[in-house]
């Protein structure tokens, strides 16, 4: 097996273009994750985030010669692979962030996205009060258009810069800045909406902790 | 700085990222005389630490086993086809492909000899290595030999011309390892000759006429050393 440090993404994919599967679980041990997460939080959806990774890699698979290293990063690359299979199948599916009706006590996402006909995102077992926030920031963060959506997951939620970022969506940097700048704006007025249709009960429960 | 300036770098600042000392220092030396602006980055502020909980709550979130386990697959499997187009074993995969292709035509040819057409003498576009015999392409090509859902008959190869030397040709014919690839116009082809008896091996019928000369075959080669199509040929 190979030790990943010892080997750079482009070494990996040059291995993988050779047929090594080691190379392959190699690579696919390092990017599975990050992959995956921005695709559930892409999607809000775990079973999309499954098949999203499994379509990036398959594309690994079959194409890495594809890859090249002059063009960019091996991250950006599988970013972007990851991110227009995200967006067709977001097109495809319409997947639609059920929003609470004002007064809904009931407001879950695990259930609501569940019901929506996808598995549900666990949530760790935390506090309400940090629970409620972490759902409140996940349903606004699903309700931004794509373009936006996606500098956010991608610079706040994957921490990646404002040049990994660019090279990942295939833009320049000043449109990241830009563009979550704008998204960031929504998201604190969305968030705002939300707190303010809060029911009481999860106030009180928050007030009790 | 101005509060619109300030505004514009608000969330640079949340993020602590993007921004030099220089620029840093002017915006935080705002926001401490403007309780407006410093509010503004406050709420960002807070906005980042929201994101950043929503991030940690799946931080630990993995694709499932069962992805890995599925391209694992995908990878053997591959990793199988490279393994037949390695050079020394080039041959044999050229020559198998071409013997299926081969006998299911040769069958056709055998106890219907009308199925050829008439060919002229120029090679196809970019057509290439064909050994002194020329290349022919075929006239109006029927879907000969295969269901149309599995035969292409690529367009550059429809077209004909003619001279005196005459060939027959049947229609091209796709291959398995063609996998739904479209021909291109630019793509190798070529002639080699198989012997019947050969195709045997590949557990094929065969006629037993007595019919033990070659049989010319066209193989239309992709980019990748596999060949795409196939058709049979006779001289005339």
């Amino acid at each position: 097996m190979l030790r990943e440090p010892e080997y750079s993404d482009d070494d990996l994919l040059r291995r993988i273009i050779a047929g090594e599967e080691d190379a392959f679980v190699c690579f696919y041990r390092r990017w599975q994750g990050r992959i995956y997460r921005f695709a559930l939080h892409m999607s809000g959806s775990a079973s999309v985030a499954e098949d999203v990774t499994q379509e990036a890699f398959m594309s690994v698979v079959r194409d890495a010669s594809r890859f090249d290293p002059a063009l960019g990063t091996a991250s950006a690359y599988l970013f972007g692979i990851a991110r227009n299979q995200v967006l067709r199948r977001l097109e495809k599916d319409r997947v639609l962030v059920p929003f609470p009706e004002p007064g809904d006590s009931s407001r879950d996402s695990q259930s609501k996205i569940a019901g929506n006909g996808h598995r549900a995102i666990s949530v760790p077992p935390v506090d309400l009060a940090r629970k409620q926030t972490i759902e409140h920031v996940r349903e606004a963060v699903l309700s931004l258009p794509g373009h936006y959506r996606e500098v956010v997951v991608l610079c706040d939620l994957q921490e990646m810069s404002y040049e990994e970022t660019a090279a990942a969506l295939g833009c320049a940097i000043g449109t990241v800045r830009s563009r979550l700048h704008r998204a960031r704006t929504l998201l604190a007025a969305k968030l705002f909406e939300l707190r303010q249709a809060e029911p009481k009960t999860a106030a009180r429960g928050r007030g009790s902790n | 700085m101005n509060c619109a300036e300030f505004s514009e770098l608000a969330s640079d600042l949340a993020r602590n990222e993007g921004l030099d000392d220089a620029t840093r220092k002017k915006a935080l030396a705002h926001a401490d005389a403007c309780s407006r602006c410093d509010e503004e980055l406050v709420m960002a502020r807070e906005l980042t630490a929201a994101l950043r909980s929503l991030a940690s709550s799946v931080a630990g979130a993995d694709a499932p086993a069962r992805v890995a386990e599925f391209l694992r697959r995908e990878m053997r499997q591959r990793r199988a086809t490279v393994a037949i187009r390695s050079p020394r074993s080039v041959r044999w995969a050229i020559g198998g492909i071409a013997g299926l292709a081969a006998a299911a035509l040769l069958s056709i040819v055998l106890f219907k000899p009308g199925i050829f057409h008439r060919q002229g003498a120029t090679s196809p576009g970019g057509a290439a290595s064909t050994a002194g015999a020329p290349t022919q392409v075929s006239q109006a090509a029927p879907q000969v030999g295969s269901p149309e859902a599995n035969a292409e008959t690529p367009a550059d190869l429809s077209a004909a011309t003619q001279d005196s030397d005459t060939e027959y040709a049947t229609s091209y014919v796709s291959l398995p390892s063609a996998d739904g690839a479209a021909f291109a116009e630019d793509q190798t082809i070529v002639r080699v000759s198989l012997p019947p008896s050969a195709l045997a091996s590949f557990g094929l019928p065969v006629s037993s006429d007595g019919r033990d000369s070659n049989v010319l075959a066209d193989f239309v080669m992709g980019e990748d050393g596999m060949p795409r199509a196939v058709r049979l040929v006779r001289s005339q």
